[in-house]
């Protein structure tokens, strides 16, 4: 039962950041229909800003997760102007490929600033230890959760209530009619790419002292990002929540009582299942052909 | 549009999931067989390096580079060898075996080197083989421990680092003898080197009735998240675990066992015994004790590496760990080779490293053995205070 609880904490955990990281890309993708293949890499970005804004200036930990978020963000909307803003009219395929490109173009960025080494970040809460009758969890997880799930609802409230949360699904639902509705397409996009941006730069902040920081980090996140996204159905944030839970459980149970070599393996298992008999994703149900 | 849209991403997603868990390497060689007399032209005599300069193993390959810079500069300070510059052409495998594939093809018929050192993980060498033998160039690997590498002879593949079949069962002895540990679980990386390093020491655990291997769990490179698995092992409640792996996920792996509350004894293998490991690892790697073949320091066990250890420190700022070691040893053989074949000819460097005895390498007298494997002494380092200290060694066993 302790392991069965302790596997079940660890899975909640994973989950929680595949839902920050699956997020963004969601709205993204529901949004311009296009597949952001560098979202792993603004994840990956965050936990670099993060790393050398404590080594260089010395700031506390909890000061540099807004620092990260704001420059990922800014990152994000750069991003959206030079390497798909221009390419909006032509075909998807376009807009993903530049995105590859972009991944690419940011992997070898990073690593020509910061070198291809691992690299460590330190935490007030690493030192915490919770033992609750035999489970254990460090400071940090439980510090990756709580904020996770109160960011996940401060979102998800964002976009079910506010007024930019409407234009943001009415963006995502169909971006020609909203626009005739009056709302500001482009600045709804702008907000778009940069709150996701936020989200993956958070994600990569609060693992980054559970996790190595090196270059290449964000490609798995990209890989997980997109099947918790299919999972939950395109541009679907109830969707998105639940399935990077959904996922970072199955990913869990699957390790611990099955076999952990073939981990990654169940997570696209999951999402060819989904693919063929859900194609529109657990909870897309809501989601209509556009014409 | 959304559903299309999906399928899209699918496909496109299992292609780069199978780029990045498969990476079997086949790579179609490209034609061109170049004579061995190509390469002896000229005053300059060329080597190919083939190591991962990105990617998650850089830090390895960079270091590896390092050590092979070292003898270059020696090399240079001297006025070449038999007035013939040497000349190191580097190739960065990215970590993957289609790249090292790809990069040994250029080496050989674009620039016609005259033999080759990589890779660092055991994949790559394996594939990189495939393309030095039928080219017939010398090729040594410095970092590669997978046993096959060399078995059953290659007449052009050498090796100067230890393998598995060494190391997995010397550690063995020495968790259940030594340390009378034996209830050890494994967790691997699923590469040829993690899987036949976990191999080798459960089959010595196993046929010489040492103990029991309570569990042997696999991990992909890359990965991050070792919760699962490591619960698993906890409640087996072994009394030490084995990390067959690399730095940076083995650094995750301790630091998440100690999370986990466990305050069991760790293991690792010779790819754990270096500075980035304790950098990465913290305080969660006290204690841990490495097989390895080289420590800085430890003079009476090495004492042809004085040089090597203070250029080293001068140049970088910081102690050469193994890789440099292997790096710098690999290329003082191939200096010797290639001064006892007098040129550049592949064919006479082959004779060369055939006719090494007890030839006085930084870690050691090297003379390779009927497989091309040169002996290497073993150490046993436990990290202490920050430091890994030395223990024992394979000579203090017998």
């Amino acid at each position: 039962m302790t392991e069965f609880l302790q596997q079940t904490i660890n899975g909640l955990v994973m989950g929680s950041t595949y839902v920050l990281i699956a997020l963004g890309l969601t709205l993204v993708l529901g949004m311009m229909d296009m597949a952001n293949f560098a979202h792993g890499e603004l994840f990956m970005a965050g936990a670099f800003v993060s790393v050398s804004v404590v080594q260089s200036f010395d700031l506390p930990y909890l000061a540099v997760i807004p620092i990260s978020m704001a420059v990922v963000a800014i990152l994000g909307i750069i991003m959206e102007r030079l390497a798909f803003h221009p390419l909006r009219h032509s075909a998807r395929i376009n807009l993903m490929v530049s995105s590859l490109g972009v991944s690419i173009l940011l992997q070898n960025v990073v690593q020509l600033i910061w070198g291809p080494d691992p690299r460590n970040m330190q935490s007030p809460f690493a030192d915490i230890q919770l033992n609750l009758g035999g489970v254990f969890i460090n400071g940090q997880r439980l510090f990756v959760v709580i904020v996770a799930v109160v960011m996940i609802a401060i979102i998800y409230y964002g976009i079910q209530k506010t007024k930019i949360g409407v234009a943001m699904r009415a963006c995502a639902f169909d971006m020609e009619t909203a626009k005739l509705m009056g709302i500001k397409a482009n600045s709804v996009l702008f907000i778009t790419f940069s709150v996701g941006a936020a989200l993956a730069a958070l994600a990569g902040t609060l693992m980054a002292p559970i996790f190595s920081v090196y270059p290449t980090m964000g490609v798995s996140a990209t890989l997980k990002a997109f099947v918790v996204v299919l999972l939950g159905g395109i541009g679907n944030v109830t969707g998105a929540i639940a399935g990077g839970f959904i996922l970072g459980l199955v990913e869990t149970y699957a390790a611990g009582y099955l076999s952990s070599e073939y981990k990654d393996v169940f997570a696209f298992v999951i999402m060819i299942l989904v693919l063929l008999f859900k194609p529109a994703g657990l909870f897309g149900k809501h989601v209509q052909e556009k014409v | 549009m959304k559903k299309k849209m999906g399928s899209t991403v699918a496909g496109l997603l299992l292609s780069m999931g199978m780029v990045l868990t498969a990476c079997s390497g086949n790579a179609t060689p490209g034609a061109g067989s170049n004579g061995s007399s190509a390469a002896a032209n000229g005053d300059v005599i060329k080597i190919g390096a083939v190591l991962p300069l990105t990617g998650v193993t850089a830090y390895y390959g960079t270091t590896i580079k390092q050590g092979i810079d070292l003898v270059l500069d020696e090399i240079a300070a001297q006025g070449g060898i038999n007035g013939k510059k040497i000349e190191v052409i580097y190739e960065d495998d990215k970590g993957t075996p289609a790249e090292a594939v790809n990069a040994t093809q250029k080496l050989i018929t674009q620039d016609h080197v005259s033999a080759i050192i990589g890779a660092h993980s055991s994949s790559n060498t394996l594939a990189m083989r495939d393309v030095t033998e039928r080219e017939k160039v010398v090729h040594m690997t410095p970092a590669s421990g997978a046993d096959n590498i060399t078995e059953p002879g290659h007449p052009y593949m050498f090796r100067y680092t230890l393998y598995n079949g060494q190391q997995g069962p010397a550690l063995a002895r020495y968790v259940t003898g030594k340390l009378n540990l034996k209830d050890v679980a494994i967790v691997a990386e699923n590469s040829d080197f993690g899987r036949t390093g976990a191999e080798a020491f459960k089959k010595t655990m196993e046929n010489e009735g040492l103990g029991n291997v309570l569990s042997l769990e696999f991990y992909k490179q890359g990965d991050k998240d070792f919760y699962p698995q490591l619960t698993k092992i906890k409640n087996m409640n072994p009394s030490a675990i084995l990390i067959s792996g690399n730095i940076t996920e083995g650094a995750q792996i301790i630091k998440q066992i100690r999370d986990l509350g466990m305050n069991t004894q760790l293991f690792g293998f010779a790819s754990l015994a270096n500075d980035k490991f304790i950098e990465l690892a913290g305080k969660s790697a006290k204690g841990i004790i490495s097989i390895g073949t080289f420590e800085p320091a430890a003079y009476n066990y090495f004492p042809n590496s004085k040089k090597m250890v203070e250029t080293y420190k001068q140049k970088y700022g910081k102690n050469p760990d193994m890789q440099v070691a292997n790096g710098y040893g690999s290329m003082q053989i191939f200096a010797e080779a290639i001064r006892l074949a007098g040129s550049g000819d592949r064919e006479k460097i082959r004779e060369g490293m055939k006719q090494l005895k007890d030839f006085q390498g930084v870690t050691g007298p090297v003379t390779f053995n009927e497989n091309n494997q040169s002996y290497q002494m073993l150490i046993f380092e436990k990290l202490e205070n920050g430091k890994y200290v030395v223990i024992g060694s394979d000579k203090d066993m017998k």
